[in-house]
Parts: C-alpha cells; structure tokens; sequence
C-alpha cells in the first residue's frame, strides 16, 4: 500500500501546485468557451425542405423556390417500410417514383420513413437483412434519381418502448455495417423523445432532425391546431439543451383540415383551405378556424353529410416567428440545417421565400 | 397521438408516413404474461380446499359460465382494451351468400366467411374455364394447368396435340394425369393452350413484384407482347380466346402507363369480339377504366368501376378503390350516365360503403331508385350492428365506462340514430315493395328493444314471428326475445331468478349465443348492487378465487347467508353450489377467519374457523408458522423436520399462547410467548413464509407496483378482476416484539425481538414512506447503541446485510 501511495504522491506533487488555482482556471476556461460560442463563432443556417410525395417531379415555381433560396439539400422520402400482417418480412412502399427531366439539387439525403409495426417481432437477424436491404434499395432509387453519392441517410420512426432496441440496432447496423464513415445517418426526433430523452433512448445515429410540427391533439374538437401549437411545445423543450446529439430542425408549412363527423374526428384533407370553403351555400364559418357544412356536398374527392365540421390548422407565420424564438434560445450557437416539411406548391405560395429567410436570420443572430 | 397515426395512415394510403412527434405509448404490444414467481405461486395451490379447476370440472355449463366470465365480442378476454358489449345479431338472417356482403355489411365476422380478392379472381376464373369446356375437367386440374403449370409445360402439351411428341405418357405426371390437359388433348385445342402460353409470357409484366427488387419494367418486351397478341389474336377463330387476347393485350399496356394506347385497344379490339358474356369483359373494362381516370375522364371512369363493382365480385374491391368522385357536379353527371334506376342505386351503395357513411340516408337514396335492392337489408344489418354496440345493456354493462373513454361507444347521437331508422323503416314497411318485409319486421322489433320501448319490442317480435317460418330467422327471433326478457328485469326476485336459472339450463338460444351469459351476468349484477345484496352481485360476476384473493366483509357475510338459507331459490343455490352438490360455505368461512386474523382478533379467527368441521381443517392448508429468520431468502422450504399444523390448530395455540403470554410470572418465559405470536403474525404477511396462511396468492411484484404511501395495499393484477389484496400489514407482528422486548429481562431475548420489530419498520418503510427518504431505523439505532455486546448482536451482523450496511455506515 505504501509503495502505491507514493507513485501516487509523485504525480500528485506535480499537479498540487495547480490544485488551489483550479476552480479559477476552470471559470476563465468556461468564460473563454461562452464568450466563443455566444459572440465569436457565426452560426449558419443551412435552409432545406423535405420531398414527402410519391412522385419526384417538381414543378416550376417547386424548382425556382429552391433555387432562389440557395437550398443545396433536400430530403427526399425514398420510400415507407411497412408491413401487411404480422407474419410478413417488412418490404417497401409507396416507393419514389422519378422524373428524370426534374431539377435535382446538389445534396439528396434520402429519407425513410419506418412503421413501428415494421419492427415489432423483428428477429435480431432480421433486423440486420432489412438495414442491408435499405442501403441496397436506397443505393438503387439514388441512380434512378440521379444522384451519383449519397452523403447521407435519414430515418424517420416514431419508435416505442416495443421497436427501441429493435429501431436502434437497424440503426447501428446501417451505420456501422453498410454506410461508409464520411456518410453521414441522421433520425428524426419528435418533441417527446427531446424531453423525455432518458425513458425513449437516444438513437445510436451521427445527428437528429427534430420534428417542431404534429404536436397538438389533432383528434379533439377543442384543439385550437395541433400543427404548431407554441403553448404545447414549450412543455416539451428543456431549458437547456442537453441533448446528446446535434440537432437539426424541421418546420411545418403545410396546412390541413380536419373533418369531424358526429363529434369524432375521421379525416384529414391535406392542404384544405378557408377558400375550399368559401362557398356559402355549401360550408357556413363558425369562426375563423371552424366551418359546418350546411349541405351534403363533395370535396376533393369526399362525401360530407350536412352537420359535418371542419377545423382547418395551419402554420402561420406569426406562429413559426415565435416557435424560433422559443428554440433559438434552445439551439446551441452552432451551424445547423433547418429544414421545411414539405415542398409542395400551394405551400411555398403561402410563404415568400424572404419569410422563410427571416426565420433562418432569426437563428443567425 | 398513436390514434392520430393510425388514422392518418390508414385514411391517407398515398402517404402512410404520418409525422408525428409526440407518440410514446405502443398499446397494441402491451404484455400480460404473469411473472414466473406469480406462475410458480399458482402451481402451489393446490392445497386448497377447492380450486377453480375443481369448481368448473364437474360443474357443468351453469357454475362455469356464473363463476367465469366471458367476453365473446371481443377478442382478448377481460382485460382487452377491445369495446366490450354484447351482440345477438345473427348476420346469416340477411343475405349472407350475396356477393355483396363483405362490403356492405362491412363486419369482421362476416368477412372470415369470404375469401381474399385473389382467391375470388382465381376461382371465378376457373369455374368459367370449367363452365366453357363443359363441366367437364376436373376443377383443380384447371387450377393447375392455368395457374401452377410452366410455359415449358404448356408448349410441351401443345407440341404432344400436334403429334411432334409421342406418346401422351411421355408428358411428366401433373400434366399426363390432368383431365383438363386430356381434353385439351382429346379436341386438340391448340388455341386455348397458345392463349395459355400466351398469358404465361405476360403475367411476370403484370404481377406485383417483391418491392425490395427494383428493376424497371421490361417496356419493349411489353410492347412485344402488345404486338404478339394482336397477331394472336387476329389468328385465333374463337371470340372466347379473342377476348382474352384482348383482356391481356390492354392489361399490358395499362401496366406499361400507355394510358392513351391502353384506351385505343380496348375501344378497337372490343367491337371485334363477338363472345358470350364473360367475367373477362369485366377485368378488361377495369383496365379501360383504370386508363381513362388516368387520362382525366373521371366520371366515365367512375360509371365503369360501379358498372364492375355491381357485376363483377372477383374485380368488386378494386373497382371500389378506384371508384372516385371528387365533385357535386361529377355526381350528377354520373347518375346521367346510369341507364337505370339499378344503376343509379349502385351509386349510392358505393357511397354508403365508406366507413362513415350515413347509413339512413344512402338506404333512403337506394330505396328510392331500387327498393328490391339486395344491399339494403345488408346495410340495414350494418346500421343495426352499429346500434346494437351503442346500445344493448347500455345500463349495466360492467365495461360502459372503459367503452366510452377508449372507443366513444355509445355515439352521442346514438338514440337519434335509432329514432331515423326506425322511421325509414316504418315508411318503407307501409309501402309494401319490400321483397322480405319479414326482416325489417323483425328489425324494427330490434330497435325499440334498443330504444327501451320492451312491450312495443314484444309486440313486434309476435308480428315477425307470424310472418316467416325461416328457421335461421325464428332463431334470431328466439335470441331477441331473450334478450329482451333479460333486459325487461327490472328487480332481482325469487320468480327473476328462477327464471334466470331455467334460462341457463333450457334455453337455446342462451346455449347458441356465447354472449347472453355475460349479458344477464352484467343485468343480474346490477340489480343485486340496487338491492344491496353484495355477496350475490359479487359472485354474479366473479369467482370464489377473486374473492379469496381481495374478499370484502359484507359479501363474505351475505354469501353466508345465502348457504345457510333453507329458503334459497334455485338460482341462489347454484351460485353457491360447488360441483360435489356441497356449498361454499367452508371456503367463506376460512376467508372471514382469515379477515379476523389480518387484524390481530385472535379469538374471533378461532370461532369463526371452528364452525368449520374439525375432519375438514387439513383442507385449508399446513403450515409452521413459528420459524424464525434473520435472513430473507428468496427461496425457501420449509425443513423436513419441521412439525406442521392445520390453520385451527396454529390459531388455537395462538388464542392458548396470548392467555399464557399475560399470565407468566416469569418474564422472560413471558416474552418467549410474545415473540412466538410475533413470528406467527409476522410469517402469516406478505413478507413471510407462511403467506398462506392469509391469503391464497402472492405476487412477487406487488410490492414494486404499490404506490408508496397511499396505504392501499390492492394491486393490479390481470387475473383477478377485483385486483389482488396483499397483507403487507406487520403492525400486529411488530406490537407482539416490541411487547416481548419490553417484557423480556434477558438482553440476548431483546435484542432478538427489537431486530424483527426493526424488520417490521423497514417493511413500513418499504410501504409507507415516500420513494427517495431516508429510514428510520429507530430500532436499529437501538441495537447498535445498547446491544452491541449480545451474542445476538453478532449473529444478525452475520445474517442481514441491512444491519450489517448500517453499523459500518
């Protein structure tokens, strides 16, 4: 015992003379370190939209928006896993289709999006044939999209206590089996595994894309628009960002009816509008979010009953100002890409390329 | 916002990639398995004086379906989060072999009696090669000459008919034994079997492949294809194979996306075909169609796909799917098209298919075009299903509350519903088109029962049975009025439950509906609950398991009295009965001895086991209740040495030790006795050896699933409704150790007695104390303060790593 104490006393006789200035060093450390991240280091906003339909053909004015946003990357969703019955091997679907005359920006992160029910009852080696079987198609749809080298991969799964272990070994197994080590695997995080990042697992992946959208309770009545619902997720971000991961952010500007029939909610009508329902004869207003049909009547393709009710949510601008001032506090003061769900037409024709500008200078700074 | 997920994938199916933040709960996995400990415990009952097994084995039908409740509308027994209600509704009473029945009744049940769209498509289109070749082939050779033989096959059956290949036995087995390919043979038909090699060559271009593999379409062999079969089919004489040709010719060039040259086809090659009706004209318009809605002609395409639906079963689902009208005025130009009323009401049918249809309204609209339609008394049968969740047993079904907070059943509207129903069904009856008005007797008989209005129900019932002799619908009549008699009980009397009792053991229509013993389980329930017979309402719906395991004085005492009764009815009787003809009155007994024992009350205990028969004592278990333990183990038996006792004998030398305890001189000797009642009380808890004494099972996670502080001591347990009640109370064992610390002179009996009174604390501890504070540790405190110097002192640092951990603290 006394032999170690004495190596012992040897190393700590040359740090002892250190020990009683320390806590000041630490404190100048930690001074240097706030004042670089706060004042010194710039942070750049990388703007970015997610491709959410089937079919990869962008209009003109999809196009010219990219374009004039410097929008260098853009998420495209390759396709779903999903399965039809419990005893089936998860296969793809609703796979990307692609015309090969549409503009292609110079980054494509391709984009998955898996089903929990995919992963409940997956065997472990399972779980390794469906990530190889992920990299090989997804290696396939970027020739057919035209991307020569993909630099990185995203997965989008709402996993459950049931998928965790499951979701995150698919996720390990793609990282570390099958992509190369410059690509990078991002996964996307919803606001309840932000908080509640010690009971959901944080996913084994290079970076996280949070989800600020779908955050209300799009089934109530009372449900003021459970699209971006400020009030709501402020419950859900913590004070300090503690995150394990670094973060990217996705922001809502798609805009939604949701029907209600005899009190229960049973649909929603994508990219439903006050305008799609401003045909008194059909629709009166109740108030400025709340419509009743007056007259059994179709819309985009449904049957509505008179007595039916329409709550139309949407992602205003006002609202997106405000959901940045709440996580521009959250964000460390570093680069990251902040991308919009999801480019579409009707929706980049309600938001000016010069507001979605402003929201990425908000973070800036 | 799971729920959210599901509807947005399964209303969205372009896009099932709902994004949604905030889900968290996976409930459709969620586990139910018992803990091995649990499992293990429950081997071990078999001591007791009777077990569930022995209460259903001999018991029959009656004792079982009042002791063992069943759920049959749903799926996973009590504790599903499925709705749980109860359904007499027979499906077969409307027209159950109408193709139209998967889709209009709209039901699981009824949709386990038909078959996938495949298997439709396949069938129908054997059973039309067998029809055109005179019923003649066998039907599965068909099958496999068409679906399972290669093109290899085929051209070597083709090369046998033109006599290049000799002789017919030279063909393997499947092909040399197949009727279908001997007639074939017989009449050289060389043009069905090129029809068949060419169908062979176009369905890889035509079936969906393994999504996983994502090679292109081969479009120039398509187009070759497209190419070939016009050629065949100018060559080919039969307008049956023409047709065919052209079903494939369209179908290859629908899946090339030539929508334009898809259209072109079928308007140039159709006219050419001159055949008798064929379900191939149907699958070959579906492509026209498909192609069409394509190119922009929505509503030509929606009048096809219901002209499909109505006539075509095996294309029925797809032509539903793609049956699509996006506006008012596509719906008027719609009904335009129709050439008749038959048509027009099809459109309406499509319409009401959709899940949340308004059922009345569309039967209106049907009525008024066609009232012979067959899919009215379908849909009639689907709204009544609807109302008969919302509402049959609303008042007394034990599962209405978790039904409306997990499935918001009853709808709100649910009584306007009826109200709209029954007024169609009134107009529709006064005007006497209906084909079967026997049906919507019987329906509208059905609706005021679910309305409450029984002597109108009673009445209409009478009608209905006047006017049919159909036995499926004299069943369905037989089922209703049961259920109407059930639900007409308005008080529990002797004449109710003779009643009650001749309907378990008589009744067919109770024998036939697994749902009427859950249903007049739940009414009889809660008119027992009305009339404060509690033990009766218990075992209505529960079992003597449930009640040993969470029992309640007042029941216990009721039940009692009804096996003491003289004057018990029959009813009462089999609820008491057990299947050796005796009562459980033993069985409640034990549970109130072990009531009085929970609490200490000795005396009470032993007085109330003593009406129990002494021969039958040993029945309720042997147990050594006065071993001592300074260190819990997980598993432990008792030694084989060790003398055992049945619980009359312990409790009467418990009752002889606390008279002995008081009236000892020598204190010492005294404190002994104080002690042994201590080990007694304290083994007989949860935290003991003799558990079993108390109570007849133990789960080995309730003291994890307790909420500390709250002093209730009733835990969740899936297999005991009424939950399981553990004795976790050491109060009484702590008060008998502290009186035999206090009592005692000798140090070393202190010391023993203050360490299991420091037990008793850290198991209050455990309970009551909020998760995260300190323990007291008062006696410990003690015991290492003034008896450090004993003996005793030593061993217990030796034995409990609690008391070891907190000296070295």
């Amino acid at each position: 015992m006394k032999k170690k104490d004495k190596v012992f006393c040897g190393k700590k006789s040359q740090g002892a003379r250190l020990t009683p200035y320390l806590p000041f060093i630490f404190f100048l450390l930690s001074i240097n370190m706030a004042c670089e991240t706060q004042t010194s280091t710039p942070v750049k906003v990388d703007q970015s939209f997610y491709h959410w339909q089937t079919r990869y053909a962008l209009t003109e004015v999809e196009e010219d928006y990219l374009i004039d946003l410097s929008v260098n990357r853009l998420y495209i969703k390759f396709f779903d896993i999903d399965k039809a019955s419990a005893n089936e091997f998860p296969s793809p679907v609703a796979l990307l289709e692609v015309d090969s005359a549409s503009y292609i920006p110079s980054e494509v992160i391709p984009t998955i999006f898996i089903t929990n029910r995919s992963l409940r009852k997956l065997e472990e080696k399972e779980t390794d044939v469906l990530a190889e079987r992920i990299y090989t198609l997804i290696l396939r749809l970027s020739q057919q999209v035209g991307v020569d080298k993909i630099k990185g991969i995203q997965i989008d799964c709402d996993w459950s206590a049931q998928t965790k272990d499951r979701y995150f070994q698919l996720l390990s197994t793609l990282r570390n089996q099958w992509m190369a080590p410059e690509m990078e695997l991002s996964a996307t995080i919803r606001l309840h595994q932000l908080k509640y990042a010690e009971d959901t697992g944080i996913p084994p992946v290079d970076r996280g894309m949070l989800m600020f959208y779908n955050m209300g309770e799009v089934t109530q009545w009372e449900e003021p628009n459970s699209i971006l619902n400020n009030e709501t997720a402020t419950k859900y971000i913590p004070s300090r960002y503690d995150y394990s991961l670094p973060l990217d952010l996705a922001l809502p500007l798609f805009h939604w009816g949701v029907l209600f029939r005899e009190g229960k909610m049973i649909k929603l009508i994508n990219g439903l509008s006050s305008e799609d329902l401003s045909d008194r004869e059909r629709f009166s207003q109740v108030d400025s979010s709340h419509f009743e049909v007056v007259r059994s009547t179709y819309l985009d393709g449904y049957y509505l009953y008179q007595g039916d009710q329409f709550r139309l949510e949407d992602s205003k601008i006002e609202d997106l100002s405000a959901a940045v001032g709440i996580l521009r506090s959250y964000f460390p003061r570093k680069s990251f890409t902040l991308a919009y769900y999801h480019l579409d037409t009707p929706n980049l024709q309600r938001f000016p390329h010069a507001v979605l500008s402003k929201l990425a200078e908000q973070f800036e700074q | 916002m799971q729920f959210y997920q599901n509807w947005q994938n399964s209303l969205n199916n372009e896009n099932i990639a709902a994004r949604d933040p905030k889900t968290s709960i996976d409930v459709n996995n969620q586990q139910t398995a018992k803990h091995p400990i649990e499992r293990e415990q429950q081997k071990k009952l078999s001591h007791f004086s009777f077990t569930l097994s022995r209460l259903t084995k001999n018991l029959g039908l009656l004792i079982f379906i009042i002791a063992w409740p069943t759920y049959s509308s749903s799926d996973c027994g009590p504790f599903s989060n499925q709705f749980q209600g109860y359904s007499f509704l027979n499906p077969a009473i409307g027209q159950l072999k109408s193709p139209f029945a998967p889709f209009t009744l709209g039901f699981a049940e009824v949709f386990n009696f038909y078959p996938g769209d495949k298997t439709v498509q396949e069938q129908e289109n054997i059973r039309e090669w067998w029809e055109r070749y005179c019923e003649v082939p066998n039907k599965a050779d068909i099958d496999y000459v068409v679906y399972g033989a290669s093109e290899r096959d085929l051209n070597e059956l083709r090369s046998t008919i033109e006599g290049e290949l000799l002789p017919w036995s030279s063909l393997g087995p499947p092909l040399s034994n197949n009727t279908f390919a001997r007639y074939l043979y017989r009449y050289k038909c060389t043009e069905a079997i090129d029809y068949l090699i060419f169908a062979k060559q176009c369905e890889p271009h035509a079936v969906a492949r393994n999504n996983w593999e994502t090679g292109q379409k081969d479009l120039n062999e398509m187009e070759n294809l497209i190419d070939r079969g016009q050629v065949l089919f100018r060559r080919t004489k039969s307008e049956y194979f023409r047709l065919r040709y052209v079903y494939q010719i369209v179908r290859m060039a629908h899946y090339m996306k030539n929508y334009r040259q898809t259209v072109e086809l079928y308007e140039y090659l159709m006219p050419k075909v001159d055949n008798d009706p064929s379900l191939i004209e149907d699958w070959a318009l579906g492509h026209y169609a498909g192609a069409l809605l394509e190119l922009g002609q929505e509503v030509e395409a929606a009048y096809l796909f219901s002209r499909i639906f109505d006539t075509c079963p095996s294309k029925r689902a797809s032509a539903f799917r793609s049956f699509r009208i996006r506006t008012d005025e596509q719906w008027e130009e719609c009904l335009m098209r129709c050439e008749d009323n038959h048509e027009r009401a099809v459109l309406h049918l499509l319409r009401a298919e959709s899940q949340d249809a308004r059922l009345v309204e569309e039967m209106r609209s049907i009525y008024r075009y066609e009232p012979t339609n067959e899919n009215l008394e379908l849909l009639l049968l689907r709204e009544m299903k609807r109302l008969e969740k919302d509402l049959l047993g609303l008042d007394f079904n034990n599962k209405r509350r978790q039904n409306a907070q997990l499935h918001d059943i009853p709808r709100p509207d649910a009584g306007e519903k009826v109200i709209a129903l029954q007024q169609f069904i009134r107009e529709v009856e006064d005007e006497g088109l209906l084909p079967r008005p026997e049906r919507w007797k019987l329906a509208r008989g059905y609706l005021e029962l679910l309305a409450g209005n029984y002597y109108f129900a009673s009445q209409t019932f009478a009608e209905a049975r006047k006017m049919t002799k159909n036995d499926t619908l004299v069943q369905q009549i037989e089922a209703f009025e049961l259920a109407l008699q059930i639900s007409d009980w308005a008080t529990v009397s002797d004449e109710v439950e003779e009643q009650a009792a001749d309907i378990q053991r008589t009744n067919e229509a109770y024998r036939l509906h697994p749902d009427f013993p859950d249903f007049m389980r739940d009414k009889l329930t809660k008119l027992y609950r009305e009339k404060g017979d509690a033990g009766k309402a218990f075992l209505a719906q529960y079992s003597i398991k449930d009640l040993k395991v969470n029992a309640g004085e007042k029941m216990v005492d009721n039940l009692l009295s009804i096996c003491r009764s003289v004057t018990a009815n029959r009813f009462e009787r089999n609820l008491v009965q057990k299947p050796d003809g005796t009562t459980i009155e033993q069985d409640l007994l034990n549970i109130k001895t072990n009531l009085f024992l929970s609490r200490g009350e000795i005396e009470k205990a032993l007085e109330t086991f003593k009406l129990i028969p002494l021969e039958n004592w040993d029945d309720f278990g042997l147990f050594h209740p006065y071993l001592e333990h300074f260190n819990d183990t997980i598993r432990y038996s008792l030694p084989s040495s060790a003398q055992v006792f049945n619980k009359g004998e312990v409790l009467q030398d418990m009752v002889r030790m606390e008279y002995l305890a008081q009236a000892e001189q020598d204190r010492d000797k005294s404190a002994d006795i104080y002690y042994r009642l201590g080990l007694a009380f304290y083994n007989m808890t949860y935290f003991g050896y003799s558990w079993k004494m108390l109570d007849l099972f133990r789960s080995g996670q309730s003291l994890k699933n307790i909420k500390r502080g709250s002093g209730n001591y009733l835990i969740y347990n899936p297999n005991f409704p009424l939950g399981n009640r553990e004795f976790f109370d050491c109060s009484v064992a702590r008060f008998y150790f502290e009186q035999a610390r206090i009592t005692a002179i000798d140090r070393e009996r202190s010391a023993r007695a203050l360490f299991m009174a420091a037990k008793c604390e850290q198991n209050a501890y455990f309970l009551d104390a909020p998760a995260g504070s300190f323990p007291l540790r008062e006696n410990f405190a003690t015991l290492k303060e003034n008896y450090s110097d004993t003996d005793t002192y030593q061993l217990i640092r030796s034995k409990c790593k609690y008391f070891e951990a907190y000296v070295n603290k």
